[in-house]
């Protein structure tokens, strides 16, 4: 009876540190304006657009954009974007947004916008 | 003081009336148990009052009410004003309170002799409810009454959004139920007394819970026109949790009915399931996670009464049962691998450890941040991690029907296994056959198969006749279906995307669609895009939505649905981009240009002289001929203080035809001009949309599956609160 509780144990030691390592390997690391330029991999930033600079290319599909940092000390670090795709619908009203995405050849290459917006509402019960 | 306010204050003083007597009656004064009865039947009365008074506030748009003015309007129709009910915090708070005061009838009647104590601690679940009541009221007044309501999020505009929060609701209170009850048998030391009364109210919890989940994904399929069903967001992954532990909970009660083994495991979890719930509401409602999500959680101050209350409830809880550790014992359990045991423990297994990932993956945010640069995990590592689990797990499925308590033999259950594995192996082929094509996917599509077959026949032996005992199969075969639906639907989903100018189509799997334009502005609640959608020769008009929400800040899309037998068609506007309107030749002084066999020469501006009222006029003397007519036009552009500006078209007359000729703008900056002429100069469309258009197979599996599921889970359910808590199921 010991032996099996011993290789079930370990089974389960395994599995989970199997995927401890996938959490980890797979963690989308939230990364400040200024750091920006010295990360690898897929990172997400969040800061505000510059709306003086938006370009939006619709032929190509491609939304080039400026954001700045949100704190104190970032405000005065700009980092350019490019997204490829649907702009979404409220971009013109965010306040801040996240992008997620690659930092490469001085450009933040995007994946993903998750745009924010001011709502004096909440935004969903629950279940969404 | 409001009455609504005041009645929340009177339910918690009933219920701080109840608790004390509960309290006493559960050490040694057992005569005050009825007063505290009498205690709860006010406090019941009361809440229920509340939940009337504040939907009768909505019924009479009584907008004086800071709730129901920022969550209803008067032109909601009736039935929506019900989900206008839960649409915020304090409402789903009272929700929760309400379903919580209903379910405790159960524990007065059921409880046996752990009834007081039980009580006693279920009554502080309910005053931590009315104190939060207290906190963030729903019957807070508006310093100056409005007149009209600020409106209901257009999301929460559906059926599913009536039904779903209380199901939900109800699956939250349900597992207080086990919690208080476990407490309680930890306190008396009677840790085989509190399992039968909270049989029922576990299965309730893991079956609301079920229901309330994948009402939850087949709202957001069929709204949010993302395409998907679940993103493993943290609002889906707090319900998601405790219905993972009240599931292993309600295996691991059925064996220690049988077997009296596992007494700790089933405390922990029953436990946990609560814990979690209240950890989950923390998580969605604190703000914590605000900067990891696009949903705006908003802190309404209620904060610190949360997460006192999380705190207090997991130090109490845990300590005590470490406390007590010692004195809970049960028989070892029978691991050999052909007893039902065997197979219930592994499953209660399963279940944990996707409980328990889950819960790593939607507190990574929290634990990154201790641990240094926070992040957030990629919803796909969700997928990634419990997809061996749901192989297993279905493997087991496959074989429990044979898996009998007393053990058959692991060698007479491989046996009896055989028929369905070779009906799930044919399955299998098949599927391959069709275009299954990842090793990883044919296991599991074989495992799911293979659950399927082994239910299938178990169901068979049953019906007709003892249609409660079939429950448990039918909620595996259920489930087996899901898991194929959900393989088939994300694996095997594809799409195109078409950008279709105003009256072009574009083509995709077949099917031919026109973009018609929209059939109101774009900023109407529940616009409507008119597409013509052409297949196999036939066309009919189909009109997803796509509508700005100024309330919500965002587009909405919600996708057009046509389900087939194997699959899904999901048309799913994403945007809608205006062309610019400036349609036309740009012109600069001197310039002359060919169109269309017409030659234009803009020769100078003209600004008017004649200033009447204080009108502004400029035009542009224009050069036009066309085979061997000369004219000389000048259009203008009519400026007049306080009112638009006005185009003065001019008409040039040539052989066979009349053109107009509009001035359209004047640039300053290069004395250039824009010049349109209707029929010659080339127009752009007004718009054009961007849309998704996707194949998704098997949705029909997974939403027939997750029916059967639910109808079976509601069968055993029901099976379990019929029976007395001492008799003994097998």
């Amino acid at each position: 009876m010991k032996a099996k509780y011993i290789i079930g144990l370990i089974i389960i030691a395994v599995f989970l540190a199997w995927a401890a390592t996938s959490f980890m390997s797979t963690t989308i690391r939230y990364v400040s304006i200024d750091d920006v330029p010295r990360s690898t991999g897929t990172i997400q930033a969040m800061g505000e657009i510059d709306f003086d600079r938006v370009i939006h290319d619709a032929d190509s599909g491609r939304l080039i954009f400026e954001i700045t940092g949100l704190e104190e000390d970032t405000r005065d670090d700009r980092l350019k974007v490019i997204y490829y795709g649907a702009v979404p619908g409220n971009f013109d009203q965010a306040t801040s947004v996240v992008v997620r995405g690659q930092y490469r050849d001085d450009v933040f290459m995007a994946n993903e916008l998750l745009v924010k917006c001011p709502s004096k509402y909440q935004g969903m019960a629950e279940g969404t | 003081m409001n009455p609504g306010a005041l009645i929340i204050i009177l339910a918690g003083a009933a219920m701080l009336v109840g608790i004390i007597a509960f309290h006493l009656a559960a050490n040694g004064r057992e005569r005050f148990f009825s007063l505290g009865q009498t205690a709860y039947h006010y406090f019941v009365v009361l809440t229920a009052l509340a939940s009337i008074l504040l939907f009768y506030y909505f019924l009479s748009g009584d907008y004086s009410y800071r709730y129901v003015f920022e969550y209803s309007s008067s032109d909601l129709p009736l039935f929506y004003l019900i989900s206008s009910f839960w649409a915020g915090q304090q409402g789903t708070y009272l929700l929760w309170l309400f379903m919580l005061a209903l379910l405790g009838y159960f524990l007065l009647r059921r409880a046996g002799e752990l009834k007081a104590r039980t009580m006693f601690f279920y009554g502080l679940v309910n005053l931590f409810f009315c104190v939060m009541l207290i906190v963030v009221s729903p019957f807070e007044k508006l310093p100056v009454a409005q007149l009209e309501g600020a409106g209901l999020n257009p999301l929460l505009q559906d059926p599913w959004m009536v039904i779903h929060p209380p199901v939900i609701f109800l699956g939250y209170a349900a597992v207080a139920l086990p919690f208080c009850l476990a407490l309680a048998a930890l306190i008396e030391k009677k840790t085989d007394k509190w399992i039968g009364p909270a049989f029922g109210p576990a299965a309730l919890a893991a079956v609301a819970l079920a229901a309330g989940n994948i009402m939850g994904g087949f709202w957001a399929y069929k709204t949010l026109g993302w395409g998907g069903y679940w993103s493993w967001d943290p609002v889906e992954n707090s319900s998601f949790i405790p219905w993972m532990t009240s599931l292993a909970l309600v295996h691991g009660i059925i064996v220690q009915k049988s077997k009296n083994s596992l007494p700790k495991t089933n405390i922990l979890l029953a436990l946990f399931s609560f814990l979690l719930v209240i950890y989950g509401t923390f998580l969605t409602r604190s703000g914590v996670l605000a900067d990891f999500s696009v949903h705006s959680f908003v802190d309404l101050g209620v904060n610190q009464y949360l997460i006192g209350f999380m705190i207090l409830s997991i130090i109490f809880s845990i300590g005590l049962f470490l406390f007590r550790l010692r004195t809970i014992s049960g028989p070892s359990i029978n691991l050999s691998a052909d007893s039902r045991e065997f197979a219930l423990v592994m499953s209660i297994w399963m279940l944990s450890l996707i409980a328990i990932l889950v819960l790593a993956g939607t507190s990574w945010p929290l634990l990154t941040t201790v641990f240094g640069t926070p992040g957030t995990a990629d919803p796909q590592v969700y997928t990634r991690v419990t997809f061996p689990l749901a192989v297993i797990i279905s493997l087991l499925l496959g074989l429990s029907p044979y898996m009998l308590w007393e053990g058959l033999g692991t060698v007479s259950v491989l046996k009896k296994a055989i028929i369905p594995a070779i009906v799930a192996l044919i399955l299998t082929a098949l599927s391959v056959w069709i275009g299954l094509d990842r090793s990883s996917y044919v296991f599991f599509i074989f495992a799911a198969a293979f659950a399927f077959m082994g239910n299938l026949i178990i169901i068979k032996k049953y019906l007709p006749g003892r249609l409660l005992r079939a429950g448990a199969p039918i909620a595996h075969l259920g489930l087996a279906l899901m898991l194929i639906g959900i393989l088939g639907s994300s694996a095997y989903s594809t799409d195109e995307q078409l950008v279709l100018d105003r009256d072009e189509s574009g083509s995709a799997f077949g099917y031919k669609v026109t973009y018609r334009g929209l059939a109101g502005e774009i900023t109407e609640p529940h616009n409507e895009i008119l597409l013509d959608l052409e297949y196999d020769g036939q066309t009919s008009q189909v009109r997803p939505q796509l509508y700005w929400s100024q309330r919500l800040r965002g587009m909405m899309k919600k996708p057009f649905i046509r389900r087939y037998p194997a699959y899904d068609l999901y048309l799913a506007p994403e945007n809608i981009e205006e062309y610019d309107q400036d349609n036309g030749i740009r012109l600069i002084r001197g310039e002359t240009t060919f169109v269309d066999s017409l030659r234009l020469k803009f020769i100078d501006f003209q600004q008017s002289s004649h200033v009447t009222g204080g009108a502004a006029e400029f035009g542009a003397i224009l050069e036009i001929s066309r085979s061997g007519i000369v004219d000389t036009l000048t259009p203008a552009l009519a400026f007049k203080t306080g009112s638009k500006m006005v185009q003065i078209d001019k008409q040039f007359i040539c052989s066979d035809d009349t053109l107009t000729i509009r001035l359209e703008g004047i640039y300053a900056d290069d004395a250039g001009i824009l010049i349109s002429i209707p029929g010659i100069t080339p127009e752009s469309p007004p718009d054009r949309l961007f849309l998704e258009i996707s194949r998704k197979p098997t949705m029909n599996l997974l939403w027939g599956g997750a029916i059967i599921l639910v109808l079976g889970g509601c069968l055993s359910a029901i099976r379990r609160f019929a029976s007395k808590s001492s008799v003994l199921s097998s």
